[in-house]
């Protein structure tokens, strides 16, 4: 009961960024809205947001390697080998079951996590330069392995492409909207009501305390590894049944870079030790609207980049003003 | 008496840099077996000329590492030179004052990040995660999606005019600048500095304000090195296209990394840079003359990038335990 | 213990090179018997009869290339000759360039590339072709610098898909009605020449009854295209068909038509390769689509380099000569197209893989 309390407490104080990303959300898509009266339509308003689910998933995982001091850019090449294998499974027979094939996409993201983690504490190095290098390695050593090809839509089953289709819902939202959502309420309960969230964001925060204060610094990091390899993997599935087709060479690149900036614009700090879901899936949205708003006012796709690059910088940069303004040091 | 003597022999081996030259050696044996081809110098310098312009930014990069910041806007930061460049010119000034000012823009896109980072006290990393996206795009904005060219006679084909008969003019660039650089860190006070502020963050604080001046300056440095390799690019291209150089960043940290410059800051040489660099792109001429399928080449440098930290890591640790 | 992991690492490390090498060498033997392990082998290696292809198409991974690769490969071996194939992961001269350089080095006979860039090419070509190696463009040409290479050869003529595509639509429309265009952005070349070609051949007598209502453009981007397939459906309720000249609509628009259950009341037609629109060929939303025969590109590519190699064909315009699908010629600017728009349906769709 007195954990319900604490998690309204939580609720209620969801603090004044969340509320503004918010507002900045609205803002955006008003302006974009009266600048092409299209963008406001069901149609548009859909399209955004079956534009999110990967993102959000794959970002929810970054977020928290983010919070326990890690910087996890392997993810996209993760989720590419995890749908890869996936739809390797299709090959070769179309009605095997896809609760199935989701599980084995998402225990290979975490074992290609484990990979990770275990490389970093083991050899106690930096995550950002061994993720560097086993993003590459991932993406090859689907080609070393499996000699892989592209899986074309005729071999992904129609169920699993439903999943994306506002038709076959529940009250006009698709599937894998409602399962995104799952998923981040899922995470912002083991973040905040378990002993392992709690250490997550202890080791980000101070591993040296963490690790006086008794706590398996090691062990937490190669969780976090695990967990945010297995969320991209399960990513690799949705992304199957959005897109349509999983090509090795393109599938997922640039995708941990876009789940980095969601997660700093949801309020993540790179020092660690500070992140909630919320933001995050917040963040994911107003990428989503802006990568919608970008194609829908007519800007050529080039934009998007700069556009991209210059969120990350005025989110962080705002971020800094914001905690210096209200006294708080970061943490 | 022979326990000692054998310590000795094993700490003059395992040095961080005999990794370099274990890794030199075997770049060049696995060259030989693996294609009768690759031992031809003339080959080998004129491959060499298309990876230069990311061998002279990751000179530029080691300062910045040693000095315990970081910048992966590098290959972003160079593409969008050479794009500014390209219009430039194509809008009428004369080459060598595009020359110019594409240079003074270099030191801009890279003092941009200096300031983001002393000012607003974030991390580099993230700082410069925004502006490779932001410079890449901007480079994006200016020249759409095909090319500019049509550049004047003279400056074009910087890899193929020779000097000493032999030697591509961008290698004697490179060298020069190697030398140079060497010598600014090593026996200036410049140079203590920057290793000072790798090091020991606080120690180099108590000169206060002077550290971020320095930093700047670091990164202005490296600014204009991205801005060199920018006109380096489009006078080998002969165009500029937004493209050019994309994941560069990766390349040059292995190289830097390799070349034995602490991840941490506090150590390295422009000279070990050097020295990787030749070993990354050895090994990529081998792979590339047995048309090694690209996907496996991209995941052979990333392997070498992880055992490369790995074992520096080691032997950095064993250097530290014994000294 | 650590030290023995280290020691490990640097093993797989060295075995991962060894491992890629053993990949190739066995080719690689191949090519040198031919040439004797100098730069230029032309000569050696026609006179020998063997001799080395190699295929550089736009990027790696790409599923578009398979059946040209094997096409090409079949025709190449069939005469005797070695083929190898080879590219960069981007589409891009930065990539290509290197991967052509070290062609030339290893000294094969031919080169036929996929072009990632009109002009950025010129120089390397020139360079192939100064140290005795062929030159030809397969797949895709640099238009403005023909001079660089010697032929190209092209899957089809573009201009006669959209000829082709809007009579077979028309007539599945029963030449009446009204329909709408789907295409990629307002400034792609391919896309807009087809546009055109469709409002030429609308505006004759036979097609009087039928109109063009407006063009969407999907940015050929999955997302944006369906919105603007279903912003289509619904603007124009008496939409009976949806032309779309680029696979990405293509794809998007069936997919909107099924979504609300319009098949057969909303005819969609379009380019889309077989893999992607069998499905939808096979459920009857959509009767076909039209592209043109990739493996029929390798073959001719490689029957007409040996002819060339071997039989003195001479390359230049108005030049005739054999396929195994008939004749074929070289027209202005030594272009070669390589066969007809094929056009896909319930019937044949399952023959082609791509």
């Amino acid at each position: 009961m007195s954990e319900l309390v604490k998690q309204k407490k939580k609720i209620s104080i969801t603090s004044v960024r969340e509320l503004g990303l918010v507002a900045i959300i609205l803002i955006l898509y008003v302006v974009v809205g009266l600048i092409e009266p299209r963008f406001f339509s069901f149609r548009v308003v859909m399209s955004i947001m079956l534009s999110t689910p990967i993102l959000i998933i794959v970002a929810l995982g970054e977020m928290t390697a983010i919070i326990s001091r890690n910087v996890e850019v392997s993810l996209g090449s993760i989720m590419a080998f995890s749908a890869i294998i996936g739809g390797m499974i299709f090959k070769s027979n179309i009605d095997f079951p896809i609760v199935v094939v989701f599980l084995v996409a998402t225990v290979v993201g975490g074992l290609l996590g484990l990979l990770n983690g275990t490389i970093v504490t083991l050899f106690s190095l930096p995550s950002v330069i061994v993720t560097l290098g086993t993003m590459n390695v991932y993406r090859g050593l689907m080609f070393v392995l499996m000699d892989a090809k592209q899986i074309d839509n005729m071999y992904i089953p129609r169920n699993l492409i439903k999943l994306a289709q506002p038709q076959e819902s529940i009250i006009g939202i698709p599937y894998i909207i409602i399962i995104s959502i799952g998923v981040a309420v899922l995470v912002s309960i083991i973040l905040n009501q378990t002993k392992i969230g709690r250490e997550i964001y202890a080791v980000g925060s101070n591993p040296d305390a963490a690790r006086l204060r008794g706590i398996g610094v090691n062990k937490v990091k190669i969780i976090v590894f695990i967990f945010a390899g297995a969320c991209s993997g399960f990513a690799g599935m949705i992304y199957m049944a959005r897109v349509g087709y999983v090509n090795p060479v393109t599938t997922g690149v640039g995708m941990e870079f876009m789940a980095v900036a969601a997660a700093v614009i949801g309020g993540t700090s790179m020092a660690g030790g500070s992140g909630k879901t919320l933001g995050t899936v917040l963040g994911c949205i107003l990428l989503g609207l802006m990568m919608t708003s970008i194609s829908y006012l007519g800007i050529e796709g080039s934009a998007q980049k700069a556009m991209y690059g210059l969120i990350i910088i005025i989110a962080v940069v705002l971020e800094k003003i914001i905690k210096s303004k209200l006294g708080k040091e970061g943490r | 008496m022979k326990k000692i003597e054998n310590k000795s022999l094993a700490k003059a081996i395992l040095k961080p840099g005999s990794v370099l030259v274990l890794f030199l050696i075997l770049s060049v044996v696995s060259g030989v077996l693996a294609s009768p081809h690759f031992l031809d110098f003339e080959y080998i310098l004129a491959a060499m000329t298309q990876y230069i312009e990311l061998g002279i930014v990751a000179i530029a990069f080691t300062f910045i590492l040693i000095s315990g910041e970081i910048d992966i806007s590098v290959a972003s930061a160079m593409t969008l030179s050479s794009c500014f460049a390209a219009i430039l010119y194509n809008y009428g000034l004369p080459m060598g004052l595009v020359i110019a000012v594409t240079l003074l823009f270099g030191i801009l896109l890279g003092l941009i990040n200096g300031a983001l980072t002393t000012f607003t006290k974030i991390n580099s990393l993230i700082i410069t995660l925004g502006t490779m996206s932001l410079y890449r795009g901007l480079a994006q904005i200016l020249i759409g999606k095909g090319s500019v060219g049509d550049f004047p006679e003279w400056f074009v084909g910087i890899d193929r005019t020779k000097v000493f008969g032999f030697l591509p003019l961008s290698i004697f660039v490179f060298i020069v600048l190697i030398v140079i650089m060497e010598v600014i860190l090593k026996q200036t006070f410049f140079g203590r500095k920057v290793f000072a502020m790798g090091t020991n963050d606080k120690v180099a604080l108590y000169s206060g304000v002077k550290m971020h001046k320095n930093k700047l300056v670091l990164f202005g440095i490296l600014g204009l090195f991205t801005g060199i390799a920018g006109i380096m690019q489009i006078s080998r291209y002969g165009l500029a296209k937004y493209s050019l150089g994309l994941g560069g960043e990766l390349d040059v940290i292995t190289m830097v990394l390799l070349g034995g410059t602490a991840f941490s800051g506090g150590r390295g040489s422009t000279i070990g840079t050097a020295l990787a660099f030749l070993v990354v792109v050895l090994i990529k001429i081998s792979m590339t003359l047995i048309n090694m399928e690209r996907m496996i080449q991209l995941m052979i440098i990333g392997l070498l990038l992880v055992v490369t930290i790995i074992i520096s890591d080691r032997l950095h640790k064993y250097q530290d335990l014994n000294s | 213990m650590k030290k023995l992991l280290v020691l490990l690492l640097v093993v797989v490390l060295v075995a991962g090179l060894f491992a890629g090498c053993a990949k190739a060498p066995a080719a690689d033997a191949k090519a040198d018997k031919a040439d004797d392990a100098t730069k230029t082998s032309s000569e050696e290696g026609a006179e020998d009869g063997s001799f080395t292809v190699v295929y550089i198409p736009y990027n790696t991974g790409n599923p578009y290339y398979d059946p040209i690769i094997q096409g090409f490969k079949d025709s190449v071996e069939a005469a005797g000759g070695i083929f190898e194939t080879t590219a960069s992961d981007t589409p891009d001269p930065t990539g290509q360039i290197p991967v052509i350089r070290a062609q030339i080095q290893k000294g094969v006979d031919v080169i036929a590339l996929d072009p990632t860039s009109i002009d950025a090419l010129n120089d390397v070509m020139d360079e192939a072709r100064a140290a005795g190696v062929r030159m030809f463009c397969v797949g895709d040409d640099v238009l403005g610098n023909e001079e660089h290479r010697e032929a190209a050869v092209i899957a089809t003529e573009y201009r006669q898909i959209g000829y082709d595509s809007i009579e077979i639509f028309a007539e599945s429309m029963g030449y009446e009605g009204q329909l709408a265009v789907l295409s990629a952005t307002t400034d792609s070349p391919f896309q807009n020449e087809q546009i055109e070609i469709y409002k030429e051949v609308l505006a004759g007598e036979k097609y009087s009854n039928m109109e063009i209502v407006e063009v969407f453009y999907g940015d050929d981007e999955p997302e944006k295209s369906f919105t603007e397939a279903e912003a289509a459906i619904q603007k124009y309720p008496d939409l009976k068909g949806l032309m779309c000249p680029t696979t990405v609509a293509y794809v998007a628009a069936a997919q909107a038509v099924e979504n609300a259950g319009l098949q057969g009341q909303v005819l969609v037609y379009g380019t889309a390769f077989p893999n992607q629109c069998r499905e939808f060929i096979k459920n009857d939303v959509v009767t076909g689509a039209i592209l043109w025969d990739t493996y029929r590109l390798g073959v001719v590519a490689g029957e007409f380099i040996d002819q060339v190699l071997h039989d003195g064909l001479v390359i230049a315009e108005g030049t005739k000569f054999q396929t195994s699908y008939g004749e074929a010629e070289l027209i202005e600017n030594n272009v070669i197209y390589a066969g007809p728009p094929l056009a896909f349906n319930k019937d044949n769709v399952d023959d082609y893989d791509f």
